[in-house]
């Protein structure tokens, strides 16, 4: 068991493509931390370097306090479980769990009660002399995950382990995962591009994109503080409504106006209302949480914030309706020029939802019908407000939301 | 038997007429059902491969099990009404001490080579499965043995063996492995190693092409869990990467089983099967036997043991490839 650091790793292929640049992580001993971010963020050629499978430009990884950059992945003491499996084909379940204690020459006696052990752990029990091709999707992930559990590594490493189950399974796997981490009370580190699984499974979530760290903050924290407008698009399901904005007003009644229509801003004393109303006349792009808008009924309309809309798409979930809405403000999903754009290919999820201009998430007992034209009342305090040009959060109370918080 | 008119064949006006189709003389020999026309066609299809096999492989078989049992001689090769022999040609080739030597120098020289072939293969293959400058160029010049005429070969390496003046003997005295030139060809504890190693050269390249792409199918994830579990290169070696590969393993040595008993020209080229028959082979003696003694009842008895040997392999290659088969396709995710 140790603590796991990672100290300005760099990593530049051959091909001079930087993969990784300067990125700075510190796992605690027992501590989950997963990476999440779009395909090609760097997050698994981070996890292998980790691994020992791929080496640093620069930089230190640290195990325990050791620097490990020169300790091969054999002598690394990881354990690491892959997007497929990995099992040993020509292995029945008791061996590919028992491989690491094998190749460590612990005798037969003594390794097979061990890993019989583990699949009983893991469920196992009734297949533990099949080979991997007679096991179903979630087996073998259990079997992979059983190879970490033989073994006291120092740290467990998870590469997009889920992603080749389904939907349900997933769900069931999660918990299942978290198990078997808690188990071994060591670092953890977890890869996938899933927001969902970053969110639920993580005591804290790093945010990468383009091979830099967005944000490193707990679920919560991600969700509710969001560094930049990359980490505020990227987390969240729906994600959060994006338009391009602008603040005018005086210092104590200031106005936010989303294309024709305007919202009064709460007076507020804090750094961030200062922030705006030095940005007076800039554009600036505000973003509302699907869940910070409900549908305004008549007498209080004209009394709130609100935003007129046109619904276009209703979806009833049941416990609750998403309303696909359009209004005349500028969305802002894919500037190409812009620093900070979410890589919306890369993420379905942002892509399906911007087919209409905004989603609201509103209580299914409030009739609401495609076609309507309905008044959204805003939570005006907590809208999101980020900087046009680089994509950061504006007034946020860290200055340098990207700089990882070290606990040492 | 009862097929079901199948999917080709729109039969609904046969059925409920009451009879079956084809089984009423004349008229519906003409007016075939869809199923026993598809049955003909297929037939039809198979003709030539059929006739091909009869001639080329079921004939000449044939014709050598008959001629192990009669009592032939250049008077009567010509026909098919040679005397009855019985087993005595069998009786004469296990009394025949040559014949007895040719199969023992056979099992060496098989053995051998497929030890010498594989160890060297596996080398080649797992080398070129990493990257370095001139792979490609170096995997392509491995099958270059395969552009040589046999014969050529087997010149070529009487040449590069010959006791004074061969490039072997001058690499091993220049180096200081060995003080006097070995008279590798001319003497009879030195010739069978010596075609053997010729002959590994020449199924190196089998071997190594047949494990290489083998060898590309072991996904890298595999060897790195491998590597993370904590295996050595050994470990990785014999514990996870022959062990996926042992399927082809098992076939290219079954298939280089087949092609080394019948070596016959690289031995003919280097060595004749002297010195004092020291490289005579099954292959080698039955050929002097038949075509320079013109015993053609020994030499087709003592063609007759290869024949077997090949019996055996054949149903073993089938079991093997279909297992193959089964693993591969069972193994995906």
């Amino acid at each position: 068991m140790a603590t796991l650091s990672l100290e300005q790793v760099t990593k530049v292929f051959a091909n001079g493509v930087e993969a990784v640049s300067e990125f700075d992580l510190f796992v605690e001993e027992g501590e989950f931390v997963v990476l999440v971010g779009p395909s090609g963020c760097g997050k698994t050629t981070l996890l292998r370097m980790v691994a020992g499978l791929e080496e640093l430009t620069s930089g230190t990884i640290r195990l325990g306090g050791q620097i490990v950059n020169d300790v091969s992945a054999r002598d690394r003491d990881v354990a690491m479980v892959f997007q497929n499996y990995a099992l040993y084909p020509h292995l029945n379940v008791l061996d590919n769990i028992a491989f690491s204690l094998r190749v460590r020459g612990v005798p037969k006696h003594q390794r097979h009660p061990k890993a019989r052990e583990a699949a009983d752990v893991l469920g196992l029990t009734a297949v533990v002399l099949r080979k991997p091709a007679q096991l179903s999707g979630g087996q073998r992930q259990r079997v992979a995950m059983g190879r970490a559990l033989v073994r006291e590594p120092a740290v467990f490493l998870m590469d997009e382990p889920l992603s080749n189950l389904d939907a349900n399974l997933r769900v069931q796997m999660r918990s299942e995962v978290l198990r078997v981490q808690r188990r071994l009370g060591v670092a953890a580190l977890y890869v996938t591009h899933d927001q969902t699984e970053a969110m639920t499974m993580g005591d804290r979530v790093a945010v990468l994109r383009g091979g830099t760290l967005q944000q490193l903050a707990t679920p919560q924290e991600l969700y509710e503080n969001p560094a930049n407008l990359f980490v505020a698009s990227f987390i969240g399901s729906p994600p959060m409504n994006l338009y391009e904005g602008e603040i005018s007003g005086s210092a104590d009644r200031l106005v936010l106006s989303l294309g024709s229509q305007k919202l009064a801003l709460p007076a507020e004393s804090g750094h961030r209302h200062r922030v705006l109303e030095a940005g007076r006349g800039r554009k600036l792009v505000a973003g509302i949480r699907p869940e910070d808008l409900t549908v305004a009924d008549g007498e209080t309309a004209d009394q709130q914030a609100t935003l007129t809309a046109l619904v276009e798409l209703v979806e009833l979930l049941g416990n609750e309706s998403l309303v696909h809405f359009s209004t005349d403000a500028t969305r802002v999903r894919n500037n190409t020029g812009g620093a900070w754009t979410p890589d919306a290919t890369a993420h379905g999820e942002i892509v399906g939802a911007s087919a209409a201009e905004g989603v609201a998430r509103i209580d299914p007992r409030v009739p609401v019908a495609t076609g309507d034209r309905v008044a959204l009342v805003v939570d005006v305090e907590r809208i999101h407000f980020f900087d046009a040009e680089t994509g950061a959060t504006i007034g946020a109370t860290d200055q340098s939301p990207t700089a990882p918080q070290q606990p040492s | 038997m009862e097929s079901q008119a199948g999917g080709a064949s729109p039969a609904p006006a046969n059925t409920g007429t009451g009879h079956a189709p084809g089984s009423s003389g004349i008229g519906s020999l003409l007016k075939l059902s869809g199923a026993s026309k598809q049955r003909l066609a297929g037939w039809l299809f198979l003709t030539p491969a059929i006739a091909y096999l009869l001639f080329a492989f079921a004939l000449p078989i044939v014709y050598n099990v008959l001629l192990s049992f009669e009592r032939d001689s250049l008077s009567t090769i010509g026909s098919i009404n040679a005397p009855w022999a019985g087993f005595f040609n069998y009786t004469a080739m296990f009394n025949d001490q040559i014949a007895q030597s040719a199969i023992v120098h056979t099992l060496v020289f098989t053995v051998g080579s497929l030890a010498g072939q594989f160890i060297i293969g596996l080398s080649l293959a797992l080398l070129f499965s990493n990257r370095f400058p001139g792979r490609t160029v170096a995997r392509s010049l491995v099958i270059v043995p395969w552009l040589v005429p046999l014969i050529v070969t087997g010149v070529i390496f009487r040449f590069m063996f010959q006791q004074e003046g061969g490039a072997i003997n001058q690499i091993l005295v220049g180096t200081g492995l060995i003080h006097n030139p070995v008279d590798w060809l001319g003497t009879t504890s030195y010739a069978l190693l010596t075609v053997t190693i010729a002959n590994i050269w020449l199924g190196v390249p089998f071997f190594t092409l047949l494990l290489y792409s083998a060898l590309q199918e072991v996904p890298a994830e595999v060897k790195e869990a491998a590597m993370i579990d904590g295996a050595n290169p050994w470990q990785r070696l014999r514990l996870v990467t022959i062990p996926i590969i042992l399927p082809v393993i098992e076939i290219t040595f079954l298939l280089g089983f087949v092609f080394t008993v019948k070596v016959f020209d690289l031995v003919i080229g280097m060595t004749g099967g002297g010195p004092a028959n020291a490289t005579q082979l099954i292959s080698t003696w039955s050929y002097t036997l038949g075509f320079q003694e013109f015993n053609f009842g020994e030499a087709a008895a003592l063609n007759n043991v290869l024949l077997v040997a090949a019996l055996v392999c054949a149903p073993l290659y089938l079991l093997l490839s279909r297992d193959q088969l089964r693993r591969s396709s069972g193994a995906g995710r």
